[in-house]
């Protein structure tokens, strides 16, 4: 999809932004850039699309050098997120996201159709957002737009600039999230910037580590993570891997992995057996690993005594309040202390169960913040009992 | 005689030769302030442009249209009469064109000078043209700016037109200029004080045409960074 082939940008004034980068990039990849400031990960990314020359090398897309093809034409086919968002602000929402279907003279229904769908996918209702203009927008919902822009016109490619660079921690964060369901069902080649080695792990499919305009390491998120090249990628790793405050921390961090469950279609006496084992008042009732409700040691009492064989789902409650492992774990926290649950059950998109937040998962966060002792969500994933 | 007997006889004036003074006023405004600051419009915005696109351009224009304005008014009218345009309205709108030029030049090459390059960029990124660009992202951020270069260039082409009866114009300025000839006060206020008030009164409308004409979403933005 793109390539580099000993490309080298030197800026007039002396600095060598990018030296000698050789890069394929197939397509299908989400491929992040990361670095430190000045690194050259910008001119790396706007190379692709020409804002930027390169001092020498050559550059492909789709086989064909860069350098010749029709530089308007190329750009309308690639979506770009710029560093700043650079939504248009005398443009409504709508016009901003429909710029380069109109500029490829898409007609004016099929725009309408476009803009709405893709308001929808991102969960703003078309009829509320449609018409606004970006100063009425918070700035988690301009980047949205922002990334929109980016897909309307249905890009090969697409190159992120720190799409989310600006946002509040928890912004950034919940966009995060949704962007990484998004980029799943949207299999795009997407060439992503960012210095947040966070974002790198949790978005990427390789990931490039550049430091003074050269490739690092160019790996797997599981190669870095394991294996990084050398002081410099594991500086940047040791960094990422740590949670700074308990607002970082997401669902999958805390859970325990092995909340203590019983098959639907086993027995009331059963059931009782296993509480009085594990010393819970609560069972999450599972049948082929999907969740079904919840069964507590209050509704067991009145039918046991009729019926030990009674199968459980028969006296279970519908699933109580679930979250997905990859939501903030402040999500699940709120229905812990406000709404009152004693547990939360942790679930895939398909409703498979995966884990159980409680109370006391919550306590390790707490006992492991006022420690200190900074060593990340490693230890706290143990802390689960009490279900 | 007291300056109130003045304002009276001002008023009577004006009101016995009303048609007459309307049909100054209408000259005032139509041939010496509209006329020439649209011609300034259709020249200055384009050459304005010109000079943000090509920017040697920049400095040769500017230089040109800052010696015009450095030239008194009354000069500059006066310049043209021995240049074939005789006495009458013909040099003083000449001059007066040429003195709209250059805040509306000025206000045209900063206001797209001014928006921001990283929407620039963004413009070009997706895939605009140079032209496109120009159209859909330059310009329209520049409309106020620009705007506000033609409030002042009328505002100050009200004043000047007054000085168009010198060289033998119409115009409100007659009344002054006569007034002035035979001395009577009066008539220097039948001239003046209409052209004051049209002066305040373009100033305020076109205060409102520079609002109306600001995009509602540049309107927000701004309102939301004050
Ligand atoms: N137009 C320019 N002229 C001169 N030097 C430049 C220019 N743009 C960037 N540079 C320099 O090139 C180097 C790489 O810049 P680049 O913008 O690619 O960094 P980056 O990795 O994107 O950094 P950041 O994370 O801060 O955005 C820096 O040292 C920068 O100062
Ligand atoms: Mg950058």
């Amino acid at each position: 999809m793109v390539t580099f082939e000993h490309v080298t940008k030197k800026y007039k004034g002396g600095t060598e932004a990018v030296r000698d980068l050789n890069l394929t990039i197939e397509k299908g990849q989400f491929v992040v850039l990361i670095g430190p400031s000045g690194c050259g990960k910008t001119t790396t990314l706007k190379m692709v699309n020409r804002l930027i020359e390169p001092t020498s090398g050559e550059i492909y897309f789709q086989g064909q050098k860069t350098s010749a093809l029709n530089l308007v034409e190329m750009r309308r086919n690639i979506g770009y997120v710029i560093q700043n968002i650079g939504l248009l602000p005398h443009l409504t929402v709508a016009a901003n996201i429909a710029l380069v279907p109109e500029l490829k003279g898409w007609p004016r229904k099929k725009r309408e159709e476009r803009v709405d769908e893709l308001l929808s996918m991102v969960g703003m209702e078309p009829s509320i957002y449609r018409n606004r203009y970006p100063a009425q927008l918070s700035g988690g919902q301009q980047q949205r737009i922002g990334v929109l822009r980016a897909l309307a016109a249905d890009p090969e490619l697409i190159l992120m600039d720190e799409p989310f660079g600006a946002l509040d921690p928890l912004t950034r964060e919940q966009l995060q999230l949704e962007f990484k369901r998004l980029k799943e069902r949207l299999k795009k080649t997407i060439i992503f910037v960012t210095h947040d080695m966070n974002e790198a792990l949790l978005l990427g499919d390789r990931i490039i580590v550049m430091k003074d305009g050269v490739v690092v390491q160019d790996d797997t998120p599981e190669g870095i993570l394991r294996h990084p090249a050398n002081e410099f990628v594991a500086s940047f790793v040791g960094r990422a891997a740590k949670p700074q405050a308990a607002s970082d921390l997401l669902v999958r961090d805390v859970m325990n992995p092995a909340p203590i469950t019983i098959e639907a279609k086993r027995g009331l006496g059963e059931a009782l057996k296993r509480m009085q084992k594990y010393k819970v008042d609560s069972l999450l009732v599972v049948s082929d690993g999907v969740l079904r409700g919840l069964v507590q040691a209050r509704d067991l009492y009145p039918h046991l005594i009729r019926d030990e064989r009674l199968p459980v789902e028969e006296v279970a409650t519908p699933p109580p309040v679930t979250v997905t492992a990859d939501m903030p774990l402040s999500q699940a926290a709120v229905h812990l202390t406000a709404h009152g649950h004693n547990l939360v059950a942790v679930v895939s998109p398909e409703g498979r169960l995966e884990g159980v937040v409680t109370r006391a998962s919550l306590v390790g966060v707490l006992v492991d913040s006022l420690n200190t002792s900074g060593d990340g969500g490693a230890q706290l994933s143990a802390g689960g009992g009490g279900q | 005689m007291t300056v109130f007997a003045t304002w009276l006889k001002m008023w009577s004036y004006l009101t016995t030769n009303l048609p007459e003074v309307v049909r100054a006023l209408e000259e005032h405004v139509l041939l010496l302030v509209v006329f020439p600051v649209a011609m300034a419009v259709v020249v200055a915005v384009p050459l304005g442009i010109a000079a943000t696109r090509w920017s040697w351009l920049e400095k040769p224009i500017m230089a040109v249209i800052n010696i015009i304005q450095t030239i008194p008014s009354l000069a500059l009218m006066a310049l043209f009469i021995p240049l074939g345009l005789g006495i009458g309205n013909k040099p003083a709108i000449v001059a007066l064109f040429l003195y709209s030029l250059l805040p509306i030049l000025r206000n045209t090459y900063t206001g797209i000078k001014g928006v921001d390059a990283d929407l620039k960029e963004a413009a070009t990124g997706m895939g605009m043209t140079e032209f496109e660009r120009l159209l859909r992202v330059e310009l329209p951020l520049a409309v106020p700016v620009i705007m506000a270069g033609v409030r002042t260039a009328t505002v100050i082409a009200i004043g000047t037109a007054t000085l168009a009866a010198m060289v033998g114009g119409g115009g409100l300025g007659r009344y002054i200029y006569r007034g002035l000839q035979l001395m009577r006060d009066y008539l220097i206020l039948v001239g003046a004080v209409p052209a004051a008030a049209l002066a305040l009164v373009a100033d305020f409308v076109l205060g409102h045409v520079e609002y109306w004409v600001t995009p509602e979403g540049l309107r927000l933005s701004r309102e939301k960074s004050e």
